[in-house]
């Protein structure tokens, strides 16, 4: 299997308002998540719920670092779920 | 293992420290502005949906994000004009003259409509949108 990516982005009513609530929209996600060549990531075990992506990167539109939680749900596509997000100041 | 949702940025860049890294493949080739949003909606409005699908030559999804932009806007407006913030009366009012200027006169002439009382050769040309319900049978 090759290198994860990440292309698209599904959202929950929870993740969308947890953002907002962080200051953050769904663009700036978006840029930093998706959009970033230089994006860093790193897998969290999570023995009861799984592995999850925890992702550093930066939004080009107002140079935003920040951090956020992917699930997998497809990784041969690209597909993830967004837990959470926050701009790191 | 705390869930992220109930975690703080402090604790995510703590956790971070922890985490196997992994090399991440390069970002997508073409910038699309869609996201994926799953709603759950009742199955009589997704039938009259699918309705409005077969009426018209857009698929059910391109109707429902058309009919959910338009309302979203009328109800931000709607709460920003309640709210009293005048700035938004304002930019509200050069959004909708934007939408008037941006809308283009005689598209199709469809139909022609004298106004009751208007000399004969004063004739109004109307797109199909701006013709009123109670007028579209005028020929």
């Amino acid at each position: 299997m090759g290198n994860p990516c990440i292309y698209v982005l599904i959202w929950t009513d929870e993740a969308i308002t947890k953002v907002a609530r962080h200051g953050l929209t769904i663009k700036d996600v978006k840029e930093a998540m998706v959009w970033d060549p230089r994006k860093k990531a790193v897998w969290q075990e999570d023995y009861e719920h799984g592995r999850r992506l925890e992702v550093r990167g930066t939004s080009d539109g107002n140079n935003r670092d920040i951090i956020a939680y992917l699930d997998p749900v497809d990784t041969r596509d690209g597909v993830w779920r967004v837990r959470t997000a926050w701009p790191i100041e | 293992m705390r869930e992220p949702e109930d975690m703080t940025v402090e604790e995510a860049l703590q956790e971070w420290e922890t985490g196997e890294p992994v090399e991440l493949g390069p970002p997508p080739a073409r910038k699309s502005t869609m996201s994926v949003y799953h709603l759950r909606i009742d199955d009589d409005t997704l039938d009259s949906l699918a309705t409005l699908a077969l009426l018209g030559d857009e698929p059910p999804s391109a109707i429902a994000r058309r009919i959910l932009k338009s309302g979203i806007r009328e109800e931000l407006s709607r709460s920003r004009r309640l709210s009293g913030d005048k700035d938004a009366v304002v930019l509200d009012a050069l959004d909708r003259l934007r939408k008037f200027v941006e809308t283009p006169v005689v598209k199709t002439v469809n139909a022609w409509v004298t106004p009751a009382g208007a000399s004969p050769n004063f004739i109004m040309e109307f797109t199909k949108s701006q013709i009123p319900v109670d007028r579209k049978e005028v020929k």
